[in-house]
């Protein structure tokens, strides 16, 4: 639980590079908020370059946030060709930097990944949003088998961040029955809920909701009471199998359990982190001792 | 009718001070039973009008900002008439220069010879010039000094009529916001014209999201629910759209009933629910 917070905010921080982060929004809930933090988040850091590809997002009206090393690129009219060349021309090294993308709606179909992958730099972060539902990216091509435009970018992706509204925020019966599409009380709110996925170089994903707050820039880790319910559901089941199978008492009480969740785990200095997302302890620490045959000029006997 | 400003004020765009402005989008949504055109006239008078004070504080005078109007779906003479209603004299502020009607209306299939009126009539013959003419309408209504309203009525029927497909409609209001401070569209919304697989709903779907997700507020018009009232026409929800606005809440989401009076022209009331 820690650990993903912590990914995430590193992640915003452009402290680790994740080659493609895709944002999903839908009308009800823009993301657009959160592609602001990560502006946000990376105004005073040196070092990093960010850079706005804007399709929906007029000139002058990021000026709010007073980010002075952003860079705006207005890409209503120009091709995708012309895109990669201003990009190119503004990251001419392998410059730690943020490239955001407002939206990947006007993008046709066929031209999303060949538009995509140019922009995908080893040391720097492209953050996209695709806007859902989009009839255009998620029917199937007609000549071939290939996948639809969603699912293609959704397996390039590296991190995928679902931005939903928050759960108070309900269509009401008497919405629905209106026949129209409307907008329920609520929508486009600062505050969200992000379902985060980030697969890790291993292959290993990992998961996490969080709640979201542009106004007070906090993010805060959801339990899922889900499966808070399951694990207890899953202990009582389990005290009721091993019930009278032998002689010997395989259950836990609720004393016991109380008593193994208070256990300090090791290493757990080392995963806590401070707001910018850099580790605060776990560094190691070890002591020699007489046993030890330590020979200094010896490069290999490093114990490190 | 006179608690109508008093109401809607919240978001009427005509309070951004021009040095403060950049391009933003208010999306006017309507259900087929209802009829947006009181709103947006709503959006004219407050914008020429401009009787509340800014939302800036003193340092920013209130503006009266000219408009230039944009209609696929009516006429001249069908917006005369309901502002006589509520006591405006469309041709006074017309000579002014601080309306201008540009009118995609009335000639859009008939080429008649221009007249030598001054009034701006688009034709599907000749789309490509529609973004000098209507710029050509904005630039006059801003020799003031002060970026005009622009407001869109009917956009989406281009494509229901297969001059233009979604993408270049909002390619089109994307050139033409740029010169513009606030621009003002309406859309349809009504599920029966966005379900099912036809291009037609999917253009009018694509359309739809597009704008909501351009948009700093989205005012959604609908007929009521539980059916036909004697005192109540409809509902009009205020909600935020998808453009994130400033670093504070400028929309103030709301939700109110209106009663349009005289045969849907002219006399408007809102009241909140449940208030008459």
């Amino acid at each position: 639980m820690q650990h993903t917070s912590l990914l995430l905010n590193r992640l915003l921080t452009a402290k680790d590079v994740s080659p493609l982060v895709l944002l999903q929004d839908t009308p009800r809930q823009t993301a657009k908020y959160f592609l602001l933090e990560f502006i946000h988040r990376n105004t005073e850091v040196p070092g990093v370059q960010i850079i706005f590809l804007s399709f929906e997002t007029p000139s002058g009206s990021l000026d709010w946030i007073g980010c002075t090393s952003l860079l705006y690129i207005p890409c209503n009219r120009l091709s995708s060709r012309a895109i990669h060349d201003k990009v190119n021309c503004l990251l001419p090294g392998d410059q730690r930097s943020l490239i955001l993308v407002d939206s990947l709606a006007d993008i046709p179909a066929v031209d999303l990944v060949s538009f995509i992958t140019p922009l995908i730099r080893p040391s720097s972060t492209l953050v996209a949003i695709s806007h859902l539902p989009l009839s255009e990216h998620s029917s199937l091509p007609t000549q071939s088998y290939a996948p639809s435009a969603t699912t293609q970018l959704l397996y390039l992706a590296t991190t995928i961040i679902k931005v939903l509204p928050m759960p108070e925020v309900k269509i009401d019966e008497v919405d629905e029955a209106c026949n129209t599409f409307l907008l329920p009380l609520g929508s486009n709110s600062r505050q969200c809920r992000l379902e985060f996925l980030h697969r890790r170089k291993s292959g290993r994903a990992v998961q996490g909701i969080f709640r979201f707050d542009f106004a007070t820039h906090t993010l805060a880790f959801i339990q899922q009471s889900t499966t808070a319910d399951e694990s207890s559901g899953s202990t009582q089941v389990n005290d009721a199998l091993l019930k009278d199978l032998t002689t010997f008492n395989l259950g836990t009480t609720e004393k016991q359990r109380v008593a193994r969740d208070k256990v300090d785990l090791p290493y757990l200095k080392a995963q806590q982190a401070d707001v910018a997302g850099a580790a605060v302890g776990g560094a190691i620490v070890y002591e020699f001792e007489k046993e030890d045959d330590y020979d200094e000029e010896d490069p290999y006997e490093d114990p490190f | 009718m006179s608690k109508l400003p008093d109401l809607l004020r919240v978001f009427d765009g005509a309070h951004l001070p021009p040095s403060r402005t950049y391009p933003q989008l208010i999306l006017v949504t309507s259900a087929l039973s209802t009829n947006s055109s009181w709103l947006l006239q709503h959006f004219v008078r407050a914008s020429i009008a401009n009787q509340h004070g800014s939302l800036y504080g003193s340092d920013s005078l209130p503006q009266k900002r000219p408009v230039v109007f944009v209609s696929f779906l009516h006429d001249l003479e069908f917006h005369a008439r309901c502002f006589r209603k509520t006591g405006l004299d469309l041709n006074a502020i017309i000579t002014e220069k601080r309306f201008i009607y540009v009118d995609g209306f009335t000639q859009l299939f008939v080429a008649t010879p221009p007249e030598t009126n001054s009034m701006v009539y688009l034709q599907s013959a000749n789309k490509s010039t529609w973004l000098d003419q209507v710029r050509s309408a904005i630039l006059e209504a801003k020799a003031g000094g002060i970026s005009p309203t622009l407001i869109f009525e009917g956009l989406d029927s281009l494509h229901a009529l297969g001059i233009m497909t979604a993408k270049e409609i909002l390619r089109f209001v994307n050139n033409l916001q740029e010169d513009s401070g606030i621009s003002i569209i309406s859309a349809y919304s009504a599920d029966r014209m966005l379900d099912g697989m036809s291009t037609l709903a999917q253009e009018q779907t694509t359309y739809l999201f597009s704008l909501v997700r351009r948009a700093v507020a989205v005012f959604s018009v609908r007929s009521l629910s539980t059916g036909m009232a004697e005192d109540v026409t409809g509902a009009i929800r205020i909600t935020k759209g998808g453009q994130p606005c400033e670093a504070r809440e400028i929309v103030d989401e709301n939700e109110f009933h209106y009663f349009l009076g005289d045969g849907n022209i002219g006399g408007v009331k809102v009241f909140e629910k449940g208030r008459w």
